[in-house]
């Protein structure tokens, strides 16, 4: 059967230039891991960009209650 | 010293030799100066015909009781298939192995050689299997395969040590496009030289319409006209079991007669029983007769070549050289439309039967390897690419063999993913290969690193890339075999000889 769906990725190179691991690891997961390290004022510095950007696609909207990643256009009331 | 090329073809094989100080080569002909036929003849009582001999039988006895004929063996190799002869079972590979035994056994009584390593080629669509099985029955003819490398390469070699041809740094950036309709198959191959790599470009092909189809088509014309002009109507008639074979060869050999007289005669000497009487058979053919016949194979040949030059993204003049290779490229037909789309960059080889296994020879003599002509690698979590083999590298098992450590960065569902592509100037070619193997699904520790993946990546030398992958915590791993991956030819070691 064919299938569109691609398949990724889950293996980076184990040396000294990627190292810590778990700046390599998809942020999602590094929300399970590490669910201390979220606060968003501090984040940055233990976060990549992109780690950042996928755990905030995880998250749970307030307003749709669906993964959205900030796709729902919703607005709280009153603003 | 010498180097042996041996072309193991679909219709046809030569064992070809070439002396390294002098670069002369010669092909080991059959008695009648021809390549030897791929047909084996197996008997009951434990015979095994080879070559003319069985090709010129194959007709007479098929139907009888205790022989089995076997030809084109090398289509079957590679799909691990296997022949029940006289009750007993035979490999495809067994098979083979008769044909290397009777180039081996020709080359020792009819020219003193001992054939005991040779180059041998392959079509560019062989795969892994294929050259696995190809290799297995060479061994066990006693013939080690030094290495394979690819026909339309080899006659690219063949033609630039043969006569005044040239050199092959001559032919360094240029675009090649080799065209062999032999007996069997039509392969079109092209070609680019670029860093003293030749490196193919796209391919396209036609199989069953080749030679031996062309002289079944002039048997049933010829035939039938026969029967017309002597007014015996089928039902009747009977071709004798023998006349079929002489037919058939009668029929080659016109058709090859056709490519320089306008008009043939074919006669088999009491061909043809009808109601107690036996008929001679005399027909004449002319070379148009033929090239009607064969029209729209001609057509659809084409059509694959303007399709194969379409795919290596040329048009017809950025193709700087074409050679016309196989029996069936010297039909005139063949030979004016070639003419109308490429001109003067078409070459004529007059050694088209043979320049293959000279070609082999050749670079059995010189040393020229097989290289990867795309950089091997595996994708990495971050979407980039990282090459574990450049391409250039020489393909040997003892300099294509890394072991590369990994780390999973997400073992949430127990496995680690391990992608692996070829890829040139930036682009990835071919769809992604996967090896999966079982990784801890347990969370990892905080502030420790993660499950470690070991893999280790291995040429054998039938040019079948192994991937094997561990993770540290597990007992058990996985692994993949890769056996589509494409070959260029170092041309370099024959640079300036």
């Amino acid at each position: 059967m064919n299938s569109s769906i691609q398949v990724a990725s889950n293996i980076m190179i184990d040396d000294e230039r990627h190292k810590p691991h778990s700046r390599f690891i998809p942020g999602d997961f590094f929300a399970q891991i590490y669910p201390e390290m979220l606060n968003p004022e501090f984040s940055h510095l233990w976060m990549t960009p992109r780690q950042i950007r996928e755990y905030k696609q995880y998250l749970i909207c307030q307003l749709c209650h669906r993964t959205c990643a900030g796709s729902c256009g919703l607005k709280p009331a009153g603003t | 010293m010498r180097g042996f090329g041996i072309d193991f073809g679909t219709t046809n094989s030569v064992v070809a030799v070439c002396d390294s100080s002098t670069q002369r080569v010669s092909p080991l002909l059959d008695s009648g100066g021809f390549p030897h036929p791929s047909v084996v003849w197996l008997r009951a009582d434990g015979t095994v015909i080879v070559g003319r001999k069985a090709k010129n039988n194959l007709n007479s006895y098929a139907d009888q009781a205790g022989n089995a004929f076997i030809p084109s063996i090398k289509r079957q190799l590679g799909k691990g298939k296997t022949y029940r002869i006289f009750g007993q079972p035979k490999t495809a590979t067994e098979i083979a192995k008769e044909i290397f035994i009777h180039l081996r056994k020709h080359a020792k009584d009819q020219h003193d050689l001992s054939v005991d390593a040779a180059t041998v080629t392959i079509p560019v669509y062989f795969d892994g299997s294929s050259r696995r099985e190809l290799r297995e029955a060479a061994d066990q003819a006693g013939v080690f395969i030094k290495t394979f490398v690819h026909e339309p390469f080899a006659a690219v070699v063949g033609y630039c040590y043969s006569g005044d041809s040239g050199r092959l740094e001559q032919l360094e950036g240029r675009n090649i496009l080799v065209f062999d309709w032999g007996g069997g198959t039509l392969d079109i191959t092209v070609a680019a030289i670029r860093s003293g790599r030749m490196v193919q470009l796209s391919r396209g092909n036609l199989n069953d319409r080749a030679g031996d189809y062309f002289d079944h088509k002039l048997h049933q014309l010829t035939y039938s006209r026969f029967l017309d002009r002597v007014n015996l109507r089928p039902p009747d008639v009977r071709l004798g079991p023998s006349a079929k074979d002489r037919y058939l060869a009668e029929c080659e050999r016109a058709k090859i007669t056709l490519s320089a007289v306008e008009a043939e005669r074919l006669e088999v000497a009491q061909a043809v029983q009808c109601d107690h009487r036996v008929y001679d058979i005399d027909q004449s053919v002319t070379r148009g007769d033929f090239e009607s016949l064969i029209q729209l194979d001609v057509k659809d040949a084409l059509g694959e070549v303007d399709r194969a030059v379409e795919e290596a993204r040329l048009t017809g003049r950025e193709v700087d050289l074409v050679l016309l290779i196989g029996g069936s490229s010297l039909i005139p037909l063949v030979q004016r439309e070639m003419a109308e789309r490429f001109g003067a960059r078409i070459v004529h080889v007059p050694n088209a039967a043979t320049i293959i296994a000279e070609g082999a020879a050749l670079i059995d003599s010189l040393g020229m390897q097989p290289v990867l002509a795309r950089s091997v690698g595996v994708r990495l979590a971050d979407e980039s690419f990282y090459e574990v083999f450049p391409a250039g590298t020489m393909a040997k098992p003892d300099i294509c063999q890394k072991t590369i450590n990994f780390f999973c960065t997400d073992n949430r569902d127990g496995e680690a993913k391990i992608i692996l592509l070829e890829r040139m100037e930036q682009k990835e070619l071919t769809k992604p290969q996967v090896l999966s193997v079982p990784v801890s699904s347990e969370l990892p520790k905080k502030h420790a690193d993660h499950e470690r993946v070991v893999v280790d990546f291995k040429l054998d030398q039938d040019l079948v890339l192994h991937v094997t992958a561990k993770a540290a915590t597990q007992a058990k791993g996985g692994s993949l075999a890769v056996h589509d991956l494409l070959f260029a030819l170092n041309t370099r070691e024959g640079w300036a000889r």
